[in-house]
């Protein structure tokens, strides 16, 4: 994918300085002032994409030597600092016993966390509105399953192999036609949009990046594998009512099978891997490590907090009749809106 | 609770009772109708419906979280609203 367009201080500082030699320019740390909330500061959300993009796929015009180069990797903890302190003061949890991880995420799940996007796209939404949906989700499922996978090596017994159970299906059983974020690339292409890995990010705010950055804060970092499972857990455990809903929305929209194949795929698949992500990974996780426990929870409950607030930011955008992307956006042609 | 079977190819059929949930079938297990009809299984692990309500039987779709929602006793409104003799109940309209 290509450089984005930066979006204050410090993305345009990176994006002007990964394209030189890596090394060779010193990153000064951050000194900007933080702003009033992390998960919508454009400027912090933006650079930290970049920064863990490195670990990913990286960018055209970027030297691979600076996933690993001292200097950036500094400013990056500084950012994650900022982006932390926010989502310890939006998450608060409750200590929870071991034993007890599979029933808090349960309750935790069952929980409404903030208005019904999934109702709202299965019932009313317009075709320009699902597009817009489908464009945000693209940052995140054009990589998805991919930051959950940076647990695997750091657990252990039963943990890592429901870990590994739910990875290995997210991929497709070794069929990479069925791979998630493969499938989803005809949801994509059936609304008119681009499949290209990354294309979006500039149409994106910063509260869509912080949903993928989230993840990647707690797969790069060893001391975040709770919060890893915990996340895992909570977007499995949300998943199958909700896409069951966005495929019936999409097909009242006129989407074909192929269209909604991946929201159907999601139904059935996320019934089976919320249960082996909330007891098999989850719960095991918590009886070996009690001392991740409040983590797990911590990671589940982030993940809601952060769905819900991307949905809050889509329904207000809709119901103010504005886009809820950063700038209008040219749709191919031909496309209905 | 967990059954095991040895299945065809050696590989041991796993039935895992989740609680309040789907049960979980693992192994080289078939799952055919009375027939003896084939059901396409396009996964390794499935999670089998038993709570009769999903939409997309004999799998799973996680209706039965619904279900036990709306099976709660009611603290506000008068007992037994909005379920049925069975005792769950799910909305056709209003939930799904």
């Amino acid at each position: 994918m290509r450089l984005p367009e930066p979006r204050g201080p410090v993305s345009e500082h990176l994006v002007e300085v990964l394209r030189r030699e890596p090394g060779t320019v010193p990153i000064p740390g951050t000194t900007r002032q933080p702003a009033p909330s992390a998960v919508h500061d454009e400027d912090l959300q933006l650079s930290l994409f970049l920064c863990y993009e490195l670990h990913y796929r990286g960018f055209d015009e970027v030297d691979d030597a600076w996933e690993w180069q001292p200097e950036l990797l500094g400013l990056r903890a500084g950012l994650e600092r900022a982006f932390e302190v926010d989502l310890r003061d939006r998450v608060r949890v409750r200590p929870v016993a071991p034993d007890d991880v599979p029933t808090a995420l349960g309750d935790l799940t069952s929980t409404d966390h903030g208005p019904s996007l999934p109702r709202h796209l299965q019932r009313k939404g317009t075709l320009g509105q699902f597009r817009e949906f489908v464009l945000h989700r693209s940052i995140y499922h054009r990589k998805e399953a991919d930051p959950h996978t940076w647990g695997i090596p750091r657990l252990a017994g039963r943990p890592k192999a429901a870990l590994v159970e739910i990875q290995a299906d997210e991929y497709g059983g070794g069929q990479p036609e069925r791979m998630h974020a493969e499938i989803f690339r005809h949801t994509m292409q059936a609304l008119g949009l681009d499949d290209g890995y990354g294309r979006y990010v500039d149409a994106v705010p910063a509260v869509t990046l912080a949903t993928s950055n989230v993840i990647s804060l707690f797969g790069l970092r060893r001391r975040w594998r709770g919060a890893l499972a915990g996340h895992l857990a909570a977007i499995e455990m949300t998943s199958s009512q909700p896409n069951r809903r966005y495929g019936a929305g999409l097909r009242r929209l006129g989407g074909d099978e192929l269209a909604t194949w991946f929201f159907d795929e999601h139904v059935v698949a996320d019934a089976v891997h919320e249960q082996i992500a909330a007891h098999d990974l989850c719960g095991t996780l918590a009886r070996a490590e009690p001392d991740l426990a409040a983590d797990i929870v911590f990671g589940a409950a982030c993940a809601l907090d952060l769905d819900a607030e991307l949905a809050t930011h889509l329904l207000a955008a809709w119901d103010r009749g504005e886009s809820s992307l950063r700038r209008p956006f040219g749709w191919s042609s031909g496309q209905a809106s | 609770m967990t059954a095991r079977h040895r299945g065809r190819g050696g590989n041991p059929i796993t039935v895992t009772l989740c609680e309040n949930g789907p049960l979980l079938l693992r192994g080289d297990f078939v799952i055919q109708t009375q027939d003896g009809r084939q059901i396409a299984v396009r996964r390794r692990t499935v999670a089998l419906c038993r709570c009769g309500h999903s939409t997309v039987g004999p799998f799973c779709d996680g209706t039965h979280k619904l279900v036990r929602r709306r099976d709660r006793p009611s603290t506000a409104a008068g007992s037994g609203t909005g379920t049925d003799p069975a005792g769950t109940s799910v909305d056709t309209e209003e939930e799904r």
